[in-house]
């Protein structure tokens, strides 16, 4: 314990001297301070919370995780490129406790900063609010909400039921292909599970991990046909598993947008049950049209809006640790140029992950036909790779936490603690593990 | 005849490039045996695989073949590290540090209890002439300098064995001098110490055996009075003969052997000579910002 205390201290000390530190501050400092004050915002106090968490706080992030990139990377190797290895590596010192020592010192400084960095992020947005907005916008924006999402729907089978029915009226024509009968009943099934018309219902089921509590909201965005400025009546209901009504609105009336209605009083203890909204025009042509993906879900307040960025930046610090991790263990194997290349190669494909896991799924980016046979086979190969590549980010995709709190969604408990012990946690043992033992295996001679 | 402090046996390393295509052959065969409280000095050409050889004692290099015991054990035991004090042959030290903090880490990971630690690193500090450095830091350091905070934290465990690549290398006609001083008193304490150098005065002053590496191998080695006897080789001394005397005692030999005797003036060595000068412009001048004058040795060490 005295020698990973030592080691600590030792690497705090010579990080904050060499003034990596310092040079970090003055620059979140002024990407903090000045960059904001140079955009100009909406105007709004959500336009202000969207540019100061999205883009100063990202900005902030990805600066960080470029000194954990390269205070990681050189930890190690810098010492072997300076000689100072060998005397170090002749101290009654474990390798695997100067790795994880040096691995703290990184991950301290750099959470710190990042903290600050949320710290600074809160103090102007709170100076917005006095700025922009009445007190009652400013409480629900700075709210952060749990959203509850419908089960969502499984169009093949919708698909195949439908065409089943068609066939039975013998109404599908038999020139017709397979696989354009199954696109056309697809775009079918899809368009009826997010419409209405006028005298019928449409159903979301939910199934919850705990029962309904405290204070709810249905949050539905939707579009009608029609241009008629008249608006259209209908109501929502809340059926448990029997199909028993244990919550009704009281007769609404919609137009366009989005509707926030509240869900009083909640029907507690349900953690299965219906949604259902029925359109009460007596005129079917009148329908309406929800947003298909996330055009209905159930909206719960959950903490502040501090509180959720606060956890928002835990979880970046998260990311972090696994970043000094590969950068610790690249650096003690390789010199320093060559750590930082292969942790900054992961910090990219971190950040495009998402991309990656589109072109894996979409298939070739070319579009038509490939010009000649070797680009159509590099097309596949990088395809390959991809594919090899996703199962190792997939435990790091993690969206963007700090979109998710400018929307003022919260962080949930499975998102946070999930991610830091289920997928992090594993994945920071297994590149320790690897960096302690190939580190422990190697010569220390002044060439690296 | 007890344990070996140190003991290796047919000791072979070969430096290989990233195809594992053998590029120099550092060490070939090497059989040490060291008793406590000796000093054995390790020489040779730059090259020779001196510094390879101690790489290899303080398992920071692996070998190609052969056995390496350190107080009977693996050198790679953290254990024996604890015995070990170590002056490597460039002091590359944490510049941002100054003299009182590095020896402070290297005591840390000694487990060097705080009180203790403060009382030796006053002392070392005291013994290599630097107590004065106050919050300097080790980057603004000459190389000498550097080079003395190297041999206080190669001492500050007190250490069994003791191995030092060129400690001299870098310090001054008095630095040196110190050094070989420590080197002896150690070794009268019963202390073993490994030192490797090309100077051989050095070497010749301390070092109770010696062995010649060339290419990695042992080209010559035992004690050093018994390698340095010339056969049939005398010398005479005399002190404050007069012109008179002298040329009697001249012809008397002539007649004797049957040609007249080599007769040159007695010199003092280099070093004598340099100590005495500086000693004097200290005594002149004061102290100068570099080094001072070097303190006794450390009392924990006595
Ligand atoms: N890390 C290394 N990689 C490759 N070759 C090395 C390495 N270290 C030493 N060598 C080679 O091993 C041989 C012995 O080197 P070593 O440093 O042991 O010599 P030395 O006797 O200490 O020399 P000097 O007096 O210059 O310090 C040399 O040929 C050197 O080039
Ligand atoms: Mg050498």
């Amino acid at each position: 314990m005295t020698a990973f205390k030592a080691i600590l201290i030792h690497h705090l000390r010579a990080m904050l001297r060499e003034k990596v530190a310092l040079c970090m501050l003055l620059l979140l400092a002024g990407l903090l301070m000045l960059l904001p004050s140079s955009l100009r915002d909406d105007g709004s106090l959500d336009g202000a919370l969207r540019l100061q968490t999205q883009y100063s706080m990202g900005l902030a992030t990805v600066l960080v995780a470029f000194m954990t990139l390269w205070c990681s990377a050189s930890a190690i190797s810098a010492d072997v490129a300076n000689k100072r290895l060998q005397h170090i590596l002749s101290l009654p010192l474990r390798r695997s406790i100067l790795w994880l020592g040096r691995w703290t010192a990184v991950i301290l400084l750099s959470s710190t900063l990042l903290f600050i960095s949320a710290g600074v992020t809160l103090f102007r947005i709170h100076r917005s609010v006095q700025r922009y907005s009445s007190q009652k916008e400013a409480a629900t924006l700075l709210r952060a909400r749990h959203l509850l999402f419908p089960e969502a729907r499984d169009y093949d089978q919708l698909a195949k039921e439908f065409i089943e029915i068609e066939r039975l009226k013998g109404s599908v024509p038999d020139e017709v292909s397979d696989e354009s009968l199954m696109q056309d009943a697809l775009a079918m099934a899809q368009a009826q599970s997010t419409s209405v018309r006028g005298g019928d219902s449409l159903d979301w089921n939910f199934q919850l991990e705990r029962p309904l509590r405290g204070i709810l909201h249905i949050e539905a965005t939707f579009d009608r046909s029609g241009i008629s400025a008249r608006q259209l009546p209908g109501s929502w209901q809340i059926l448990d598993e029997r199909g028993q009504e244990r919550w009704a609105s009281e007769e609404q009336v919609s137009g366009s947008g989005q509707v926030f209605i509240p869900v009083d009083p909640i029907p507690a203890d349900l953690t299965q049950f219906t949604l259902r909204y029925r359109n009460l025009s007596p005129d079917p042509a009148q329908v309406l049209f929800f947003q298909p993906g996330n055009g209905v879900r159930l909206v719960q307040p959950a903490g502040s809006f501090t509180w959720n960025l606060l956890r928002a930046t835990l979880l970046l610090c998260g990311l972090l640790a696994l970043l000094a991790a590969l950068g610790m263990s690249a650096g003690a194997l390789f010199s320093l140029p060559v750590a930082c290349y292969v942790t900054a190669m992961l910090l990219l494909l971190e950040l495009a992950s998402g991309t990656l896991e589109r072109a894996v799924s979409e298939g070739s980016t070319l579009v038509g036909d490939a010009p000649n046979q070797w680009v159509e086979r590099l097309d596949q190969l990088t395809i390959g790779t991809y594919k090899l590549l996703l199962p190792i980010l997939q435990p790091l995709n993690i969206g963007n936490p700090l979109a998710q709190v400018a929307e003022g969604i919260w962080i949930s408990n499975r998102l946070l603690w999930g991610s830091l012990f289920l997928r992090f946690t594993p994945l920071f043992c297994l590149l320790a593990l690897i960096g302690i033992l190939l580190f422990s295996r190697r010569e220390v001679a002044s060439q690296s | 005849m007890s344990d070996p402090i140190l003991s290796t046996e047919d000791l072979g390393k070969t430096f290989r490039d990233f195809w594992r295509r053998p590029r120099a052959r550092a060490v070939d065969s090497l059989s040490l045996s060291l008793e406590p409280g000796e000093v054995y000095g390790l020489l040779g050409p730059n090259g020779s695989g001196k510094s390879t050889s101690i790489k290899l004692i303080l398992g920071l290099l692996h070998p190609d073949k052969g056995r390496i015991r350190v107080f009977g054990k693996s050198p790679r035991d953290v254990k024996v590290k604890h015995r070990i004090g170590y002056l490597p042959e460039e002091s590359n030290l944490y510049p941002y540090l100054d003299a009182r903090e590095s020896l402070r880490f290297t005591a840390a990971l000694f487990g060097i209890d705080p009180e203790e630690r403060e009382w030796r690193i006053t002392q070392l500090l005291e013994m290599v002439g630097l107590s004065h450095t106050g919050r300097r830091r080790i980057g603004e350091f000459s190389k000498g300098m550097a080079r003395r905070i190297g041999l206080a934290q190669a001492l500050i465990n007190d250490p069994d064995l003791v191995i030092l690549d060129e400690p001299t290398s870098g310090l001054d006609p008095l630095g040196t001098r110190q050094v070989k001083d420590i080197i002896r008193s150690l070794a009268e304490r019963g202390k073993t110490v490994l030192l490797s150098s090309h100077l051989l005065a050095d070497v010749e002053d301390v070092c109770d055996r010696i062995c010649i590496l060339y290419g990695g191998i042992v080209r010559a080695e035992g004690p050093i009075r018994e390698l340095l006897q010339v056969a049939n080789h005398l010398q005479l001394q005399l002190e404050d003969l007069d012109p008179e005397k002298r040329n009697q005692l001249l012809n008397l030999l002539e007649d004797m052997l049957g040609k007249r005797p080599q007769l040159e003036p007695s010199r003092k060595d280099l070093e004598t000579f340099f100590l005495e000068v500086v000693a004097k412009a200290r005594e002149d001048s004061g102290e100068a910002s570099g080094t001072r004058k070097e303190g006794e040795l450390a009392e924990f060490l006595v």
